[in-house]
């Protein structure tokens, strides 16, 4: 098997991977909410790219699927490409450097990715606007951090076994 | 990691992406305009979510259609491929029906107030990470869409837009903390403000503030737009269903829930034009 075929089946699978979760996020085909939690599946699909490709395709999966995402979510002017940019180049960065490539660790850093962005998203959007927002906080993103953070599983498949 | 920061790739990425970041900080300061890679990016995907939303809107009515009529198809289980194949046409009926509805009651809308100009859109995504509503329709400013134009539909009011691209605008509702609505009490003329809170979020409800203490409102009550500025008068807002004090202050504040169901609805109005439009103010939330 050459080079090109190598890299063919995962670069398409991640591809298909990333529009199939894209339009689970933003339109309702199969809603993903389950109660007040609301996933972003996207982030375990980035750090899926980084865990196994490093921090450039990290970095470049973070940054196109952020500024697709900026393109419909409600006023987020460039908080998705930022955060998960960020996400792809910290995750390909610690995986090369510090962690070993396997289904715990990608789980690890797929959870602590998840509860970073939406920390930073309930900081930015909801924590300055009064009320009770610590229990929003615990009701509505820590159980959609979790939530996110267990689409690692099917995003870990192709980066596992189609390389 | 001092080789990742010194390298060359990682000075080309730090260029695109302070670029890409000054783009889309430009396009929000210059006032609710979508940053020029995500207006790109939105009009290419456009098509494909309102696709996919129309798929999303057919299932959800077939499903519906089985729930209501779960013991009937039990009971009727020989029939049930036949009766598959009626719900589809039933489906199809309910879609054009519902559009139907819907012009007939935008005709209302605009015979009541003539002087109201509407633009028909459809929504084409959601955002599930926004727990306030906000969602995308497929209207942008080739579509005469302004920033802060209302959002309505015949029941009541939806928001307002709150970023315009060419072909889509993304819409903050009345369930947002960063929407104000200048407000009064249908029956006693109390004014207020409507502005969402994730006090009330869990309900799908929304606030109405600076209710002085010797107002005479009561649960029950219809609130509508005072008119002015962003949105015209006499819109239907919500109904109060409690009222408590302030934790802070000796005013209260009045729970509404809105007449809109914002999580169901399909299709709004945005009025692009309406007598007295931006009178007074913009919204403080911005």
């Amino acid at each position: 098997m050459n080079n090109k075929t190598k890299t063919f089946w995962p670069a398409t699978a991640y591809v298909i991977m990333f529009i199939i979760m894209y339009f689970l996020t933003y339109t309702s085909v199969l809603p993903l909410k389950i109660g007040n939690s609301a996933p972003m599946p996207l982030i375990a699909g980035v750090v899926a790219v980084a865990f196994f490709y490093g921090e450039w395709l990290g970095f470049t999966a973070g940054l196109i699927t952020g500024i697709f995402a900026d393109a419909v979510a409600a006023n987020t002017v460039c908080f998705n490409m930022v955060t998960l940019m960020l996400i792809g180049v910290a995750v390909g960065l610690l995986v090369n450097k510090y962690l070993n490539k396997n289904i715990y660790s990608a789980l690890l850093l797929a959870a602590v990715s998840a509860m970073a962005y939406f920390f930073v998203h309930w900081l930015i959007f909801n924590a300055a606007s009064g009320g009770n927002v610590i229990t929003h906080f615990l009701l509505y993103y820590f159980p959609s951090a979790i939530y996110s953070a267990l689409f690692i599983f099917p995003a870990y498949l192709p980066g596992r076994y189609l390389k | 990691m001092r080789f990742f920061f010194k390298s060359r790739k990682f000075k080309i990425a730090a260029t695109v992406v302070s670029v890409l970041l000054v783009l889309s900080i430009l396009a929000h300061i210059a006032g609710g305009i979508l940053s020029p890679q995500s207006d790109l990016l939105g009009t290419l995907v456009a098509p494909f979510q309102k696709i996919a939303t129309n798929i999303s809107n057919s299932v959800t009515d077939l499903f519906q259609k089985f729930e209501s009529n779960e013991q009937l198809i039990l009971q009727n289980a020989a029939l049930q491929s036949e009766i598959n194949k009626l719900n589809e046409k039933i489906a199809d009926y309910d879609v054009l029906k519902n559009e139907n509805d819907f012009y007939k009651n935008y005709l209302e809308i605009k015979s009541i107030n003539p002087d109201f100009k509407f633009s028909n859109a459809v929504i084409i995504s959601r955002d599930t990470t926004d727990s306030f509503g906000g969602f995308t329709i497929n209207c942008g400013s080739l579509s005469g869409i302004k920033q802060y134009d209302p959002v309505i539909t015949e029941a009541g009011l939806v928001g307002y837009v709150s970023q315009v691209g060419l072909t889509s605008s993304k819409v903050t509702t009345v369930l947002s903390p960063n929407i104000s609505v200048g407000v009064t009490d249908s029956r006693t003329g109390d004014a207020g403000i409507v502005t969402g809170s994730v006090d009330v979020i869990a309900n799908g409800h929304t606030k109405m503030n600076n209710l002085q203490r010797a107002s005479a409102v009561a649960v029950g009550d219809y609130i509508v737009t005072a008119g002015g500025g962003v949105f015209p008068s006499g819109i239907l807002v919500g109904k109060i269903t409690n009222i408590a004090k302030e934790q802070y202050s000796s005013a209260l504040y009045a729970e509404l829930e809105p007449f809109v169901k914002i999580s169901e609805i399909r299709q709004v109005m945005v009025i692009t034009d309406f007598a007295g439009k931006n009178i007074i103010n913009m919204p403080s939330g911005e």
